[in-house]
């Protein structure tokens, strides 16, 4: 039996699944553990946070390291040879990252590299 | 509370240790075959039987007397009683996972955060201090200096390398304003693209011209963060605008100069995205919408937040302004 709008038009089933789908109270009850389950749980939960955590500071620390790495090389150039140090630290207007670059896959494309590939 | 070490009432009474006592035991040395850990259990009857790892499974199903129901919402800090923490099972908030990591975010460490680092270096030398000439020149008397409206090129070091923050989708929707349906079609689309509930908005203005009146609903927003961000971010380039047709790419000129860029999509791109394109048909004729999309980076400004989304891997039309 189809829903009747004020107009008497029926309305669209889809948009009445829509809205039952968004706007319906029917949740779910929490989910309850008990006593060494939730203690399994909130072991691998700590565990996982300390992975997180040392990953984030190693992830700053490296790029820490690679910083203070450049700057030194690039005090013992300008105090080893000037001309080469204003060379080297030059800058022109715009410097990009590599654009033809993609996000690294497991399941890279069959084809492989493009050799005849030529930058539009 | 479940961080502390279990009590040893719940585990299951453990005659192990009386059996090994008595030798010549047939059944004791069967069940030493059989299972060495537990040997005991497998001859407690069904009715008594108490699962260590879930105790109540086992045992007579009693429900308990005092069956504690934590608040529904958070209600400020001096409630009596609080929500769990969104991380706990029982929260109301949680989400299990992550299940797999996310390959724009590793690739962003693994290489684009190191490369942008390169590209912003700038050398400042170690200072230097002449004694006679410095001296002189700055104990000698002068006006302030003038205040510049310039503003300072902010100092890139391996503290602010720009990173992604978040990603707003946006959509108003025109129809919304006749039949309420184009609203919830296009808050069901924008929930089922980000995988967060979208909030509904009335618009502030009266604007003749669209007829559009204030107080009426108007618009839905989602807000997607962290982990999530950067896969909706990955889907994007990867999957979506590349099947987007006669799009050139994110204009130049976008960004509200300090470092977040938004650009549109037409409904024919959105419905590109694969949860909207698996069942297109679900939704009513015409009522995919179009969206506003809103990249927040850290960057304190335009260039270097479309250098970085640049390099990850968004198409830009034009120069960068």
């Amino acid at each position: 039996m189809a829903k009747k709008s004020k107009k008497g038009a029926p309305t669209d089933i889809r948009v009445r699944l829509i809205r039952y789908s968004l706007y319906h109270p029917r949740t779910p009850r929490p989910l309850r553990f008990g006593t060494m389950r939730m203690l399994r749980h909130w072991t691998i939960h700590r565990a996982w946070k300390l992975f997180q955590a040392a990953q984030r500071k190693e992830r700053e620390h490296e790029l820490e390291r690679q910083y203070n790495k450049m700057r030194d090389a690039c005090e013992e150039l300008r105090l080893t040879s000037q001309g080469l140090y204003e060379r080297a630290v030059a800058k022109s207007t715009f410097r990009y990252p590599i654009v033809e670059f993609r996000i690294p896959t497991d399941t890279p494309a069959k084809g492989g590299w493009n050799h005849e590939w030529k930058r539009g | 509370m479940a961080h502390r070490t279990p009590p040893s009432f719940l585990w299951a009474p453990n005659t192990h240790h009386r059996l090994l006592l008595i030798p010549g035991n047939a059944f004791h040395q069967q069940s030493l075959k059989l299972s060495t850990t537990k040997p005991a259990l497998a001859r407690v009857p069904p009715g008594e039987k108490i699962s260590a790892s879930s105790p109540s499974k086992g045992g007579p199903r009693t429900r308990a007397k005092y069956q504690y129901r934590s608040p529904r919402y958070y209600r400020g800090r001096l409630a009596p009683n609080m929500p769990p923490p969104s991380a706990s099972p029982s929260s109301r908030l949680f989400v299990p996972g992550p299940f797999a990591a996310e390959r724009l975010e590793d690739h962003y460490w693994n290489t684009i955060a190191p490369d942008l680092q390169v590209l912003s270096y700038v050398h400042k030398q170690n200072p230097t201090f002449n004694i006679e000439k410095d001296y002189r020149q700055l104990t000698a008397l002068r006006l302030p200096p003038k205040p510049t409206r310039q503003q300072l090129p902010a100092l890139r070091t391996f503290r602010n390398i720009p990173r992604l923050m978040g990603i707003t989708v946006h959509s108003m929707v025109r129809g919304a304003l006749k039949d309420s349906a184009y609203l919830h079609a296009a808050g069901m689309v924008v929930q089922s693209i980000t995988g967060v509930r979208a909030t509904v908005h009335k618009s502030r203005e009266n604007i003749s011209m669209w007829e559009l009146r204030a107080g009426k609903w108007i618009s839905v927003t989602a807000q997607v963060k962290g982990r999530s961000a950067y896969r909706f971010l990955a889907q994007l380039i990867d999957v979506v605008l590349p099947r987007t047709k006669d799009w050139k790419g994110v204009a130049g000129g976008s960004g509200d100069s300090s470092g977040n860029i938004t650009f549109g999509m037409s409904p024919e791109a959105v419905s590109m995205f694969p949860e909207i394109e698996v069942n297109y048909d679900m939704y009513p004729p015409r009522m995919v919408p179009g969206l506003n999309i809103t990249i927040h980076t850290s960057a304190g400004n335009d260039v270097d937040a479309k250098i970085l989304l640049k390099a990850m891997g968004l198409p830009f039309d034009g120069n960068f302004r």
